[in-house]
């Protein structure tokens, strides 16, 4: 008995063995496409641009039902309180918002009215006070108009401290603090009628947005959720989460959690009104609770309902595996995504420029995205900026190659060995990724230290001023694609407090942050972008403040018979607003 | 186990031609139990495996010397652009017996050369500790009884009911943020005393239960009575009359515990909470190349294999010594 349990065990081990023997490993060439060099786009100036319907897309019919597979449920269904991009692309089916990006996904993104008849009107000129017109004839899945007044109160609700999740830049602008609740809290029965300070309802299809500052961002920001129309009749506080009202061109009709969310027809959506979205499919199936790699697995396999799904994140350890099936080759999706990873230097203890520029020769980038799993996940990156933002400008200032320049770093430390900390979170991925990239510091000479330290607080530790490591990695997304919500959250000197730190490097420069100030106030959308890439540039050439590492990939694979599916260089993740069935 | 073979052991004990002058010759139980030991084909295969293995471990440098390739090298450029070993079985070579890891691209055979060094050291420093311990509380607690025995039986009883790997959670960060500042990284020599002592706190109440029941038979013995009766000290009891007869019970415990510490160990480096990085270790290797098993299946072999054949033949050993020295508990 014994002995012949012995005798499967071995075959099977034999068999696995032999299995993978039969197969040799190549190269297979396909690396990722280089990043790209500069992003077109910016704020449309034509309201024509806002206008519906969206072009049809060539071989597309109406009809059948989506799935998506997924692990997790979304956070949130309630508009106000979304933040991750995967619910925000969930969203774009359900609800509209004030602008939105026309995302042509190859190069061109433009920023479009949505709800809104344009991108918004700089009333006076100075960015202190923006106008948005409704478009007539929106409804909500009930028949009931949009108005301005349900802008309005979209906006307000937000100022809530039971309503979070969601982004908070629109409130802070208004209140001109960051405890927005502190100056107006629509919590409290006495604010239940009012409206938060800074907004006017005009007329009907015309609300107004007062700031005390200039913000020349706000159509940007508008793009984000805040002051998606609720109906204020219908607002039911926390549990809005559980059945938000449909402006798009579908609505929830089933939703348990952590199980199904059923999404059918709205037919009260008018696709005249619409520049982006399709709805080609008569319903979306979201299909929760499916472990990752099971999700992978079965778009791999490709039977029955799963060839009408699809997802948006796969297994990164069945990258390789995906990546070698040339019969998966045509339902693929490997894109570069605005998420980024940077390796901070701790500017307040590296204060020898040398150092720093030596750190940006000899990092091996190479080493680096393998330790992350390979080129679908990651492309080298050497600027502080995502290809993906408005106005982007490729650069690299310290050309070392994808491997680095160990010997051009040596001449810079000009034989010096400097002993440096560099802290990562205890998880195994974290640690495989310090030791890639501490070896190649180490060629140049460098004496790296590596400390574990519990990856779930590893973000508030290194938020620390006071930290005590030189160097660490972490990523950042903006959340809109232009310089200004990358470039002065994680450089500006003065937002440095004592813990919660966005400025991870701790780099603080009085011209720098002039700069700043600068670009933040040209009201001329397209003269800042430029200026952010100049910056961009500037930053890294005189001072070296991080190593950039890497622009970070989606890689995904899904049902034969999805079409339309594609990489939203706004989302970060894959948009649904195109999406056709075969 | 070899049935077959226990029947012709137990009809000729020893060799036959060695039978005949020595037929007279009076054996201590050592020498019988040895003679039985050398006779049991697995014990001997898994002794030499055992030995090899110890060998490897101990001289570490010494075979990443011959071999010409240190733990920490990597071989980025021969990984695809997926990061996986080119070539056939996870970028199997003549440079690379056993291959490489995928994504840093390290020579495994040193990984698993080096993973065995570390679960070698825990696993035997901690089951030398352990046993010392347990065997000097059991005897106490046997012997004397009364209060003694309670206090040590509430200590068993308490740690018994500690959950092990939660403790180890708990204590692993907060003794090392005792010793260290936080930008020193910890020696891999303090992680693995580390590691031996939480092992050790919880691993000692297993023999000091065994040790404690056995006592508690013998104490009663007439040797032991007639001892007591000749005036002598608890010491001399303790020690000179009641240990010698157990040393078959603590030698089969401690060959059982090296085994069983090497598997904790394994099972804290796959919780990520044992050894890190760069120091390898097997239990982790396990857990992170889990997830490369339908990429290279190699990657999850080469170290579970590995740490399969370390537990197996430790624990048949394990077996083969308690069968040697009693053979009444053969089943």
């Amino acid at each position: 008995m014994r002995r012949r349990f012995a005798m499967v065990a071995l075959t099977a081990m034999t068999v696995v063995v032999g299995m993978s023997a039969c197969t040799k490993v190549e190269d297979n060439g396909n690396s990722a496409t280089p990043s790209k060099s500069t992003q077109e786009g910016g704020i449309s100036k034509d309201p024509a641009d806002s206008k519906g319907p969206a072009p049809e897309i060539a071989g597309a019919k109406k009809g059948g039902t989506a799935y998506i597979l997924r692990r997790n449920d979304f956070s949130h269904l309630d508009p106000s309180r979304q933040y991750s991009v995967t619910a925000m692309a969930l969203g774009q089916l359900y609800y509209r918002t004030l602008t939105t990006f026309k995302d042509l996904g190859n190069n061109k993104l433009l920023l479009v009215g949505d709800l809104a008849e344009d991108t918004g009107k700089d009333v006076k000129g100075d960015c202190k006070t923006w106008e948005y017109k409704i478009k007539k004839g929106i409804k909500y899945e009930d028949g009931t108009e949009v108005k301005a007044a349900d802008i309005a109160y979209g906006v307000t609700r937000m100022f809530n401290d039971a309503l979070v999740g969601g982004p908070t830049y629109m409130m802070e602008w208004l209140a001109d603090t960051p405890q927005y609740t502190s100056v107006f809290d629509h919590a409290k029965p006495e604010n239940k009628d009012k409206l938060a300070p800074g907004i006017t309802v005009v007329d009907d299809y015309t609300v107004k947005f007062d700031f005390k500052k200039a913000h020349c961002e706000v159509p940007y920001a508008f793009n984000l959720p805040f002051g998606v129309p609720v109906p204020k009749a219908k607002d039911t506080g926390t549990n809005y989460d559980l059945a938000p009202v449909s402006t798009g061109p579908y609505k929830i009709t089933k939703f348990t959690k952590g199980s199904e969310i059923i999404l059918e027809r709205n037919t009260n959506w008018d696709p005249n009104t619409d520049p982006i979205r399709h709805a080609y499919p008569d319903k979306f199936h979201v299909k929760l609770g499916i472990a990752t790699a099971t999700v992978t697995q079965r778009l791999i396999a490709d039977v029955g309902d799963d060839q009408f799904a699809f997802t948006s994140g796969i297994d990164p350890a069945q990258v390789s595996s995906i990546a070698s099936n040339a019969a998966l080759q045509n339902r693929i999706i490997s894109e570069i995504t605005p998420f980024m990873f940077y390796m901070w230097i701790n500017n307040q203890r590296v204060k020898d420029l040398k150092v720093r520029q030596a750190l940006n020769w000899a990092i091996d980038r190479d080493a680096y995205i393998k330790s992350l799993g390979g080129d679908k996940l990651g492309t080298p990156g050497t600027t502080l900026l995502s290809p993906l933002t408005i106005g982007y400008e490729a650069y690299d200032a310290y050309p070392g190659g994808p491997t680095g320049n160990p010997t051009k770093a040596k001449e810079l430390l000009g034989g010096a060995t400097p002993e440096l900390v560099l802290a990562h979170g205890d998880d195994p991925d974290a640690q495989t990724q310090a030791v890639a990239i501490k070896t190649g510091l180490e060629k140049a000479g460098f004496k790296i230290t590596l400390v574990a330290t519990p990856a779930d607080s590893f973000l508030d530790k290194i938020g620390e001023k006071n930290n005590p490591w030189d160097l660490y990695v972490s990523g950042w997304a903006a959340d809109w694609p232009s310089g200004a919500s990358t470039l002065p959250v994680l450089w500006d000197g003065r937002t440095i407090k004592d813990a919660n730190n966005q400025d991870y490097p701790y780099f603080n420069n009085d011209d720098v942050n002039k700069e700043f100030d600068r670009i933040n106030a040209l009201p001329d959308s397209a003269a800042a972008a430029k200026a952010w890439a100049a910056l961009d540039k500037k930053l890294m050439t005189e001072f070296a403040p991080c190593v950039p590492l890497t622009f970070d990939r989606d890689y995904l694979v899904y049902g034969s018979k999805v079409g339309g599916l594609f990489e939203s260089d706004v989302l970060g993740t894959v948009a649904f607003v195109n999406v056709h069935l075969k | 186990m070899t049935a077959q073979l226990t029947t012709t052991e137990e009809i000729h004990p020893v060799e036959p031609d060695a039978v005949l002058p020595r037929k007279f010759v009076g054996r201590s139980p050592g020498q019988i139990a040895w003679a039985r030991l050398k006779a049991d084909r697995t014990a001997m295969v898994c002794m030499v495996i055992v030995g090899a293995t110890i060998l490897v471990g101990m001289f570490a440098p010494v075979v990443s010397w011959l071999y010409g390739v240190s733990p920490d090298e990597t071989f980025t450029s021969l990984l695809t652009g997926d990061a996986v070993p080119k070539g056939y079985l996870g970028g199997l070579s003549g440079d690379h017996w056993l291959g490489l890891e995928p994504r840093l691209g390290r020579d495994l055979m040193m990984q698993v050369v080096y993973g065995i060094r570390t679960s070698l050291t825990i696993a035997f420093l901690a089951a030398i500790l352990s046993t010392v311990l347990g065997v000097v509380m059991g005897v106490v607690a046997g012997y004397l009884g009364g209060w003694v025995d309670n206090v040590i039986g509430w200590i068993v009883d308490m740690l018994l009911a500690l959950p092990f790997i939660i403790f180890a959670l708990a204590a692993m960060p907060a003794i090392q943020a005792a010793v260290y500042t936080p930008r020193e990284a910890p020696s891999p020599f303090f992680k693995m005393v580390t590691l031996v002592i939480v092992f050790t706190v919880f691993g000692w109440v297993g023999t000091a239960r065994l040790v404690r029941g056995q006592v508690l038979s013998l104490r009663e013995k007439e040797y032991v009575e007639a001892a007591r009766a000749a005036g002598a000290g608890t010491m001399h009891i303790l020690f000179k009359q009641l240990l010698p007869n157990l040393w078959a019970p603590i030698l089969v415990t401690f060959s059982l515990a090296v085994p069983g510490f090497i598997t904790a160990e394994g099972a804290l480096g796959f919780l990520t909470i044992g050894i890190v990085e760069p120091t390898p270790d097997l239990g982790r290797m396990i857990s992170q190349s889990s997830n490369w098993l339908s990429a290279d299946p190699m990657y999850f072999m080469v170290p579970a294999g590995t740490l399969f054949l370390l537990v197996l033949t430790f624990n048949l050993f394990g077996d083969a010594v308690r069968d040697a020295l009693d053979p009444k508990t053969r089943r």
